[in-house]
């Protein structure tokens, strides 16, 4: 071990720790849902969002909160709802008039300016004002009139849907769908979680979670992600599995040939490998491995997939069709790569 | 800026595993590749002879090794793949891959601090696998089928073998003193011609001691037959070519003698003494060599001198036709001769045991079968006719069979005569004749010369099984009446 490497490995082990204790932090309030944490917090130090779909009562709504009460930010949540317009979430310019009864127009921010959001039920508001939320997503940033507004870093949305109920909502667009890194779905807990979860929710112990780590030292994480290299072939992989969601290309299974309509952009690939990187860093490792990339590769891609009318008709779940990808693309293609 | 640590220990493992990765690739390789030639094998063994089929086998197999070289060496082996092989084998998580391909100039310097970690933490890791745990070494499913394919081959080879036919036995002692006996007389006959036919080409006389020699040998009765029967074929096809070189001789000779000059000679050619006819010719053209002389002495006139002159060369052409005619007849006499103690040989041969094919050995026109002892017992008898062939012309048919002479055959001797011992069957006819007691408008001679030329023509051209051969000689023997008999005025002839 060099001099030159010992800050980079204390670093990198810092951050497994950090990485540990915050989901660990998170799972005194959360039972199960061990890798749903997980991913969150990937989510998190992805610099990206994440999108949360469950029937009700699974806890989403308490998991975010939970994430938020382990880290030291401003949390804000937002029950999107049919008649919410976008100002409730970027806020708007209201007139106020000060002491001296000179009247003047204020930006009044809205509850998007936090660092960790709960878009609750997001499929539930209107295009428009999911679109307004969905700006301040992609841009870290808040438009006004003519004024931008910066939001504060970590900027971090959870989104969830409830899966049942689809009348009277507004399923988001494919193209909005993008913006988050990660669609994680949330299944029942087994038997023994469940009555834990009863245990937890209905007696008198009920443990919450403590702030753990700063927001400085968060972006501080978010920056060692980006820093974590990558090997070409390593590279290669994701984007074979990337390609392979489309039909018709070369690596693409019979299934996604059959099934799907539109594959992953290159959002996904980018999704997968920060996921990736978050993933090895996690684990004390210095370098991403292909089973870092397969490991993200459903969280990842699942939502970028668009299935044809066979495919909807057929009930075919993306899951489903990443699982014939998976299996189909090699970790490694031989003759493909630069020998050394 | 971050020094990079070394990755030559992670490259020297990876060409370690890369070799022994080539070495496993050459057996897979070779045993997928023997396999499919095996079965390749199967199939042509069926249609080529056993020694093809081992030349090809020995070939495939150097094909097999070939191929297997050339998958060994000349394809490449991707180092990334194999450390990547190794990474999954040792669960290690691409960090020997990773650290091939992850070079300097990482953008920032954490970056560059990465990759040396990564470098550091693959060299560490070296040396916990060797090729055989990272390829299977097990035996390829094409070679746990190889037996197949292998026996395979082995049928058609066996089927081959089981249907050689057994080595011939050895000559009895019966056929090969029979054998012995015909090589002495072949070359007393070629010794005696020999010194008769010294100015002539002595191929023929050669054959015939080549042959003698070749009975000596340890030879079956099978081959000596073929021996005999290939030597005949050649003589009598030498005999063709003298028979039309001396038709054409006697036709030239003919022209020649036209004229008075050869009147006392042309007689003698007609009947084919060509010896005597030369002499006369000699003789006439002494006397008119003395002619000449006399005419020249005297001065007689140029014309005169001029017709004696071209008499005597068209004489001396004539007795150069006349010799030729002699020598050829001496020739086409021991060619003949030849045939005939061929024939006879090759017919007492075949009455002998160990002949190939029981319908020959036990077909007898007319004769039951003989036991064994009863064979070995007229060995004697048998050895006999060999060693004086010439002074037993024919035995006459089977009374037992044909009956008298003159006796029209009734349908039960018909079916009697069919062949009683034999498992093939064969008929027979008769050709009856009317006879008005008329003279016949053919010369005797001229007409058993035309029989017997026709009768060893049929027997020459090896259509007959030779078994029948000398029955069906004696047949024409038969005919040939002795000197008692001959009618007057018929002349000698050959």
């Amino acid at each position: 071990m060099s001099e030159e490497t010992t800050e980079v490995r204390q670093k990198v082990e810092q951050f497994r720790t950090d990485f540990d204790k915050l989901c660990t932090e998170i799972g005194k309030e959360i039972v199960g849902y061990r890798d749903l944490i997980r991913l969150i917090v990937t989510g998190l130090f992805g610099r990206g969002h994440v999108l949360l779909e469950g029937v009700p009562g699974l806890g989403k709504t308490m998991t975010v909160r939970a994430l938020s009460s382990a880290i030291h930010t401003e949390f804000s949540r937002i029950q999107f709802t049919p008649d919410l317009m976008p100002a409730d979430i970027v806020g708007t310019t209201v007139v106020v008039q000060g002491d001296d009864g000179h009247k003047e127009f204020r930006f009044e921010r809205g509850p998007v300016f936090a660092n960790v959001i709960l878009a609750d039920e997001i499929n539930r508001a209107t295009p428009k004002t999911q679109s307004a939320l969905l700006e301040a997503m992609q841009e870290h940033s808040v438009t006004v009139g003519s004024n931008t507004h910066s939001l504060d870093e970590p900027f971090f949305v959870l989104g969830t849907q409830n899966p049942l109920e689809m009348e009277g909502t507004y399923p988001l667009p494919e193209a909005q769908l993008d913006r988050f890194l990660f669609k994680v779905l949330i299944d029942y807990l087994d038997e023994d979680s469940l009555v834990e979860v009863i245990d937890r929710t209905t007696g008198s112990n009920n443990p919450k979670a403590e702030p753990v780590l700063s927001k400085e030292r968060i972006l501080e994480m978010i920056d060692l992600v980006r820093a974590v290299p990558i090997a070409d072939h390593v590279k290669r992989y994701a984007v074979r599995i990337a390609r392979a969601t489309h039909p018709h290309s070369d690596v693409a299974p019979n299934q996604v040939n059959q099934f799907v309509k539109f594959g992953s952009s290159p959002r996904g690939i980018q999704a997968m490998i920060i996921g990736a990187k978050v993933r090895a860093l996690s684990e004390g490792r210095y370098h991403v491995a292909c089973e870092d990339v397969s490991e993200m590769a459903k969280p990842a891609l699942r939502h970028r997939l668009i299935l044809n009318f066979e495919g909807e008709a057929e009930d075919i779940k993306t899951d489903d069709v990443m699982d014939a990808v998976l299996q189909a693309v090699p970790e490694i293609k031989e003759g493909q790569t630069a020998n050394a | 800026m971050t020094n990079l640590p070394s990755i030559e220990p992670v490259r020297s493992e990876v060409r370690t595993l890369a070799t022994g990765r080539r070495k496993i690739r050459f057996f897979r390789v070779l045993g997928s590749a023997v396999f499919v030639l095996a079965v390749v094998l199967a199939v042509v063994a069926w249609f080529v002879t056993t020694s093809t089929t081992g030349w090809l086998a020995l070939g495939f197999l150097a094909a097999g090794v070939l191929i297997a070289i050339g998958g060994a060496l000349l394809l490449p082996v991707d180092h990334i793949a194999v450390a990547k092989r190794y990474d999954d084998a040792v669960g290690t998580k691409d960090l020997l891959s990773s650290s091939l391909e992850l070079q300097q100039g990482a953008e920032a310097p954490l970056g560059q601090a990465f990759v040396a970690a990564v470098r550091e933490d693959a060299a560490a890791a070296t040396g916990k696998a060797r090729s055989r745990d990272l390829y299977p070494t097990s035996t390829p499913r094409e070679v746990k089928w190889l037996p197949a394919p292998v026996l395979a081959v082995l049928v058609p080879i066996f089927v081959d073998w089981s249907n050689e036919e057994p080595p011939p036995p050895p000559p009895a002692p019966i056929v090969r003193a029979a054998l012995d006996e015909s090589a002495a007389w072949l070359e007393e006959l070629a010794n005696r011609a020999e010194d008769a036919l010294a100015d002539l080409r002595l191929e023929s006389i050669q054959k015939v001691k080549n042959l003698s020699d070749a009975l000596k040998e340890k030879i079956s009765k099978r081959d000596a037959m073929a021996e005999l029967a290939r030597l005949a074929s050649q003589l009598d096809k030498e005999r063709k070519d003298l028979e039309s070189r001396r038709m054409e001789l006697e036709k030239n000779a003919a022209k020649l003698a036209r004229g008075e000059d050869a009147k006392d000679a042309r007689r003698d050619m007609d009947a084919g003494r060509y010896r005597e006819a030369a002499n006369k010719i000699k003789k006439k053209l002494a006397k008119l060599e003395e002619e000449l002389a006399e005419k020249l002495r005297k001065k007689a006139g140029k014309m005169e001198i001029e017709k004696i002159k071209k008499r005597i060369a068209k004489l001396k052409e004539l007795l150069a036709e006349l010799e030729k005619l002699d020598a050829l007849g001496q020739e086409l006499g021991f060619l003949v001769e030849t045939l005939e103690a061929l024939d006879r040989i090759e017919g007492q041969l075949g009455e002998l045991g160990e002949f190939d094919g029981e319908e020959f050995d036990e077909a007898q026109l007319g004769r039951m079968r003989r036991p064994r002892n009863a064979q070995q017992q007229d060995g004697q008898q048998q050895r006999r006719l060999l060693v004086m062939p010439s002074s037993e012309a024919g035995k006459g048919h089977s009374k037992k069979v044909l009956g008298g002479a003159k006796r029209a055959l009734s349908d039960g001797d018909e079916n009697e005569a069919r062949l009683r011992e034999g498992k093939g069957k064969s008929t027979f006819g008769q050709v009856k004749t009317a006879n008005d007691g008329s003279r016949s408008r053919t010369a005797f001679q001229e007409a058993l010369m035309a029989a017997k030329r026709d009768a060893d023509d049929v027997i020459y051209r090896q259509n007959i099984p030779v078994g029948y051969r000398n029955y069906i000689r004696r047949y024409f023997e038969i005919m040939q009446p002795d000197d008692r008999t001959r009618p007057a005025g018929s002349g000698e002839g050959r």
